[in-house]
């Protein structure tokens, strides 16, 4: 402790966070009536029953491996994310993008000096970016049969852009990477667009009937999920660029 | 009605395009907003409220939904037409992230009035929140610099304590939606309920303003430009509002049995005390402002905490009336400091000789808020202390308290008034005529609603009836969409 | 096990709202918001975790006739969202403390904010 006031702040910070410690043990042995945070619920008493039965709208279907469902991805996660609660994931990609574009603009560009990268870098630095072009790729179009899915994708794929840059091989321009952030942004809120024009409903799924377990199922989950990864992918390689370039 | 979506995806697109649009960013701002206005005035005109809407074709406790009823369709006005108003004091912006980040919080605070799920809620808020600390870090110098890290800081721990508030209410109840979190709230324990409100209203009271969470607003109002504390008060703080009215009101009723809304209550008292004390020692003209919309926010939260539909109504006519009046004083700080190149209201004497209009707008928003007889903060406040008077011991500390701050700010509102009026010579300064008109028609509103003060009324007792009868107007509305 | 991830989850937060009371240091203060994000992150997987669960994925037949030993895909929704926001206010607070640490000469969070005062 190096003076009086941070050590008074310290055991004031002990004492409220001993108090919330306290309270909330206090409501964890709490024996009132009625659903109390301690209880185990199982998911069959919550919403998330219907999205592993797939039966949101129709409460009495069934479904098999292999056939069509309401929803047919085979990974339950993705079919929350990116079908029943695909708003939220439509939002998160544009808190992604206002984060950005803050951190864009308020960075001070100033001068930074880039050190030559060495000469085996910079000559396995392809061989290293294909393979990861390759698993973000991967990772975007298995999104709805494995775990994984679009933000991993996209976050590979940015590594791989970060070893370019590392590398001394600038593969893409900023200018470039606004125009993919923009074009992908834009045909999530245009697909959704075109389900209220098809379907009369907001991001509706609205390629239907193929199969659990197929590469080509899940209806719209893979082309979002793409875009999506495009869409991470440019921005946080924007990130990097940021940090990098010299102004 | 599906097809209110685009009140939320329209500016999200215009939001992708400000990137490339250059100059043309300012056109796009001004149809974009009017596209908004003119849209939720179309919705209020169909005569089709209430309905839901199921985004993704889900319905609603499994699915994200958009709802449209009363208390919506007029505080989604509110929050336009503050856009509306605020966009016409953005001159000479070129960076295009400006209009991005405005793009953005129109379409967040829309949709914070428009979502039906407490997720959906929270991520609006999130978005509300990177927007407002990127435009209040706009002029990138140290004071905006610092006010948008400490916003930001701040809001994002709040908002890690409603994330664990939303974890503890979907693993108790099973369900992220308003109306289905309402109807099984009654089997929750106590004690559960009690942790999941506080944790929840710990983010909800720094978009209202209350006292151990409002350190923020005066650094932001003090840092940023006169558009950027237009959005925050009139768009942000409106939204929070309605989050307030919605969730405190109609998701959580039973917060009026415990000891909660005794906490909110001395929360509240703490809340007018500093702003009007602050307000009253401070020279500079925006931080009066910010301080002085602290304290109408403690009063609109006492009103709320005290929980009577009196009292309700009381709050939601300082809500009107704290909207209107702020609109106006925030314009004429902008043409007065822009003017004398200062901002304290000291340098401005002998300005409302030369342009009395701006002045006299400022008085009328003034006396408003003091709530003199015949301006609209009048009825609010009324209506507070009579309700007060009917409740317990601590609320009738409270009227002393609103009576007392009222004197206060009497004092230093008109101090300003007098200032303007005083007499100095002030040949050099100039401002153009066409920027009195808005504000004076703003004045002109708040006379009107003080005197006639019946439409708002009708939209008060409209508000009044839905929360009175929530199962019927909200709940089922959501729930028995097969 | 579930007792093991919400105890641990909650010293996380508690840690970490520890150091956002207490330091001075802005990039201190974002790891220790980073911590709490961490914890509130782990205690929504914890709240859907059941015991002897299984991935909510399914493989062939028989993952569909165990649905019922599934644990909850909802809160791993909800975190692959809020891991997306922590992302997002690290790197925009990371820019905002660069850009404070040249105007004010400090990375103090109580630095005076006031034009012409010296530090």
């Amino acid at each position: 402790m190096k003076d009086e006031k941070s050590l008074f702040i310290n055991i004031l910070a002990l004492l409220i966070l001993s108090f919330m410690a306290f309270y909330i043990y206090k409501v964890s042995i709490d024996t009132g009536d009625g659903i109390k945070i301690t209880d185990n619920i199982t998911p069959q008493k919550r919403v998330a029953d219907r999205y592993l039965k797939k039966n949101v709208v129709d409460e009495n279907s069934s479904y098999k491996f292999g056939q069509t469902a309401e929803d047919t991805s085979a990974n339950i996660v993705t079919s929350v994310v990116v079908d029943y609660r695909l708003f939220d994931t439509t939002l998160e990609v544009i808190v992604l993008f206002v984060t950005i574009l803050g951190f864009g603009f308020v960075i001070p560009k100033d001068k930074r000096r880039v050190l030559k990268p060495s000469v085996i870098l910079h000559r396995w630095a392809p061989l290293l970016m294909i393979l990861m072009f390759m698993i973000g790729g991967y990772m975007f179009i298995n999104g709805h049969l494995s775990p994984g899915g679009g933000f991993p994708a996209g976050a590979i794929i940015s590594t791989a852009i970060l070893t370019g840059v590392l590398a001394g091989r600038k593969t893409v321009t900023h200018k470039t990477l606004k125009v993919v952030e923009a074009i992908a942004g834009i045909s999530i809120f245009g697909i959704g667009i075109a389900s209220y024009l098809i379907k009369g409903v907001f991001f509706q799924n609205f390629l239907t009937g193929d199969k659990i377990g197929d590469l080509f199922s899940g209806g719209l989950i893979p082309v979002f999920y793409g875009l999506i990864a495009f869409k991470v992918a440019a921005e946080l390689s924007n990130i990097y660029f940021e940090f990098y370039e010299e102004c | 009605m599906n097809s209110i979506v685009f009140l939320v995806v329209i500016p999200l697109i215009a939001a992708f395009l400000s990137l490339f649009l250059e100059s043309l960013n300012k056109a796009t701002m001004y149809i974009v907003t009017l596209f908004n206005l003119i849209f939720s005035l179309a919705v209020l005109m169909s005569g089709n409220i209430p309905f839901n809407v199921a985004i993704g074709g889900y319905r609603a406790p499994f699915g994200i939904n958009f709802v449209v009823t009363d208390i919506t369709i007029y505080f989604l006005l509110l929050v336009n037409i503050a856009a509306l108003i605020s966009i016409t004091m953005v001159k000479n912006i070129k960076e295009y992230q400006f209009y991005s980040f405005y793009f953005v919080l129109l379409a967040a605070t829309n949709g914070m009035v428009l979502t039906g799920d407490m997720f959906n809620f929270y991520l609006f808020t999130e978005l509300s929140t990177f927007a407002i600390a990127g435009l209040v870090a706009y002029k990138r110098d140290r004071l905006s610099t610092g006010a948008a890290l400490k916003f930001l800081i701040l809001s994002s721990t709040a908002s890690l304590f409603s994330l664990a508030s939303i974890g503890l209410i979907y693993k108790t109840l099973g369900t992220l939606n308003f109306a289905d979190i309402a109807v099984k709230l009654s089997s929750l324990n106590q004690a559960s309920f009690n942790l999941i409100v506080i944790l929840f209203l710990s983010s909800m009271l720094v978009e209202l303003k209350i006292f151990p969470f409002n350190l923020w607003v005066v650094k932001s109002y003090e840092g940023s430009i006169t558009s950027v504390n237009m959005f925050t008060h009139g768009m942000l703080g409106t939204a929070g509002i309605y989050g307030a009215i919605r969730i405190l009101l109609i998701v959580f009723p039973n917060m009026y049995k415990t000891n909660i809304s005794t906490v909110l209550i001395i929360l509240s008292f703490m809340t007018v005390l500093i702003g009007e004390v602050e307000a009253l020692k401070e020279k500079n003209l925006v931080k009066v402002l910010a301080f002085s919309s602290m304290a109408q926010m403690g009063m609109f939260m006492f009103g709320l905490a005290l929980g009577s539909f009196e009292s309700i109504k009381g709050a939601l006519y300082l809500v009107v009336s704290n909207y209107i009046a702020k609109m106006v004083m925030f314009i004429v700080t902008k043409q007065y400091s822009n003017a004398v190149d200062s901002k304290n209201y000291n340098d401005m004497k002998g300005l409302g000789r030369k342009y009395p209009l701006l002045a006299i707008s400022f008085t009328i928003a003034a006396l408003s808020l003091m709530g003199m007889p015949f301006f609209a903060g009048f009825w609010g406040k009324f209506s507070i202390v009579v309700s007060a008077l009917a409740t317990g011991k601590l609320a009738s500390i409270g009227i002393s308290l609103i009576l007392i701050a009222s004197v206060v700010e009497g004092v230093y509102y008109l101090r300003i008034s007098h200032t303007f009026f005083s007499e100095k010579d002030v040949n050099n300064v100039n401002i153009s005529r066409v920027y009195c008109l808005v504000p004076f028609v703003l004045a002109i509103l708040i006379l009107a609603i003080g005197i006639y003060p019946s439409y708002v009324e009708q939209v008060v007792f409209n508000i009044i009836d839905e929360i009175k009868n929530a199962p019927d107007k909200y709940i089922n509305i959501i729930l028995s969409l097969k | 096990m579930t007792k093991v991830f919400i105890f641990s989850s909650l010293s996380l937060i508690f840690v970490g709202l520890f150091g956002v009371l207490t330091r001075k240091n802005i990039v201190k203060i974002l790891i220790a918001l980073n911590i709490i994000e961490t914890g509130i992150n782990m205690l929504l997987v914890a709240f859907g975790y059941i015991e002897g669960g299984i991935t909510p994925i399914l493989q062939s037949d028989l993952s569909i006739a165990n649905l019922n030993k599934m644990v909850d895909p909802v809160p791993q929704a909800l975190v692959l969202t809020s891991i997306v926001i922590g992302l997002g206010t690290t790197a925009f607070a990371l820019s905002l403390a660069m850009r404070y640490k040249n105007t004010h000469n400090s990375v103090s969070i109580r630095a005076i904010d006031e034009e012409g005062v010296n530090i």
